[in-house]
């Protein structure tokens, strides 16, 4: 009973670091994190206790940013230039955060294709191996490899570029 | 041999069995080009790791945390405030404040929509000699549950059944709060109390007097979430 809120509060940093590979700022990551909580609990239930519980949680949280992610994400790709020329100078701790090596490597991941960005995330970022994040997102092996490599090459030339 | 580029990517990967990794080592340690390639990638996940390894060690934001505690403040907030009031207030003297506080709001409400110039639905009408939620009020009442953060107009707080067996429910609105009882096909409004902004010094007196009355028609604990959906499936009844 209690072994559920031992594996929550062990897991927040990891749900985190994901939430903050997937989103496209920090806040955005933060309040992915926390809904993916909140989901959790609701379905608390539904873990079993002799499953990987990073897997359930992961998974929880990649379906909820697939259900309202996307949509933003999009949407801010097709605003993020101007965004991005009026916000130079503005704030200087925002702009402080902006070149921080972290803000930089969400953003480079935030080019790709979230179909790629999510197998990124959970194999080279989480550590998870392909197998598990098959699980994960429900795909085959062979997807999983075949978008790790498309996503690498992006993403070695978006950060060779910045 | 060549090695495609999948396979390359599996063996930085660890994926390979130790044969074809073995394999592959021997093609890059050959090949000045794989080798260069290989580095490059290997460098850009090391980067990947290094880059987001801080987030781990930053302390975990407090939003965070108490979205880990379940269940949701409000019922806990009840029962805090329940155990820890000691003092009761007399049942003629919590319908008084009630009641004054309803006539505010009518009156408060008629304002704003003349200020407006706006048509909306009253939240709440007079039928049959008795006040009812109508409305968007009347649809939150019916569909929302206060186990559900929602982002409408109407926050349902509270669900629970009253000592004379109805289903009731604590709301709020920008410009009131209430309690509503399931009453045939209406919600019947037993209390409701003004919560507008510029008159904040209410809103305190407000909620206990809000909670007092809640107080005064529960049946045991608020309904839980599976508790609260079984009532809506039921039509609140």
């Amino acid at each position: 009973m209690h072994s559920f809120d031992h594996e929550l509060s062990a897991l927040l940093p990891r749900l985190r670091r994901l939430a903050h590979a997937l989103a496209r700022n920090r806040a955005d990551a933060d309040d992915l994190a926390q809904a993916t909580i909140e989901r959790m609990l609701r379905a608390r239930d539904q873990w079993q206790p002799d499953t990987r519980f990073d897997a359930w949680a992961f998974r929880i949280m990649r379906n909820l940013w697939i259900d309202t992610g996307r949509a933003a994400t999009r949407l801010a790709s097709r605003v993020a230039p101007a965004e991005a020329g009026l916000a130079v100078g503005e704030d200087p701790t925002d702009q402080l955060e902006q070149r921080s090596e972290l803000a930089l490597l969400m953003r480079a991941l935030a080019q790709l294709p979230a179909e790629q960005r999510e197998v990124i995330a959970l194999v080279t970022i989480e550590g998870l191996g392909y197998a598990e994040a098959a699980a994960v997102l429900d795909l085959p092996i062979g997807t999983i490899s075949s978008r790790m490599l498309r996503g690498r090459q992006a993403l070695l030339t978006i950060t060779s570029a910045a | 041999m060549t090695i495609d580029e999948g396979t390359l990517m599996a063996w930085i990967d660890g994926e390979l069995d130790s044969k074809a990794a073995a394999e592959v080592a021997a093609a890059v340690a050959s090949d000045p080009v794989l080798a260069a390639h290989v580095e490059a990638q290997r460098a850009l996940a090391a980067r990947l790791n290094t880059g987001f390894a801080p987030i781990l060690a930053e302390p975990v934001p407090d939003a965070i945390l108490a979205a880990t505690k379940p269940p949701v403040s409000e019922i806990i907030d009840f029962a805090a405030r329940r155990a820890k009031r000691d003092v009761a207030v007399p049942i003629a003297n919590r319908r008084t404040v009630q009641w004054m506080a309803l006539a505010a709001t009518l009156v408060i409400g008629v304002v704003i929509g003349r200020g407006t110039g706006q048509v909306v639905p009253p939240a709440i009408m007079e039928k049959g000699g008795a006040l009812v939620a109508s409305g968007l009020l009347a649809e939150a009442l019916d569909v929302q549950l206060a186990s559900a953060a929602g982002d409408g107009p109407t926050r349902v707080m509270l669900s629970f059944k009253a000592q004379d067996g109805r289903y009731c429910r604590s709301w709020a609105r920008a410009e009131q709060k209430g309690v509503a009882c399931r009453t045939g096909n209406d919600w019947r409004i037993a209390a409701t109390v003004s919560a507008t902004p510029e008159r904040n010094y209410r809103m305190a007196g407000g909620d206990s007097a809000l909670m007092a009355s809640v107080d005064a028609m529960i049946a045991g604990e608020p309904l839980d979430g599976d508790q609260e959906r079984a009532a809506k499936a039921r039509g609140w009844r």
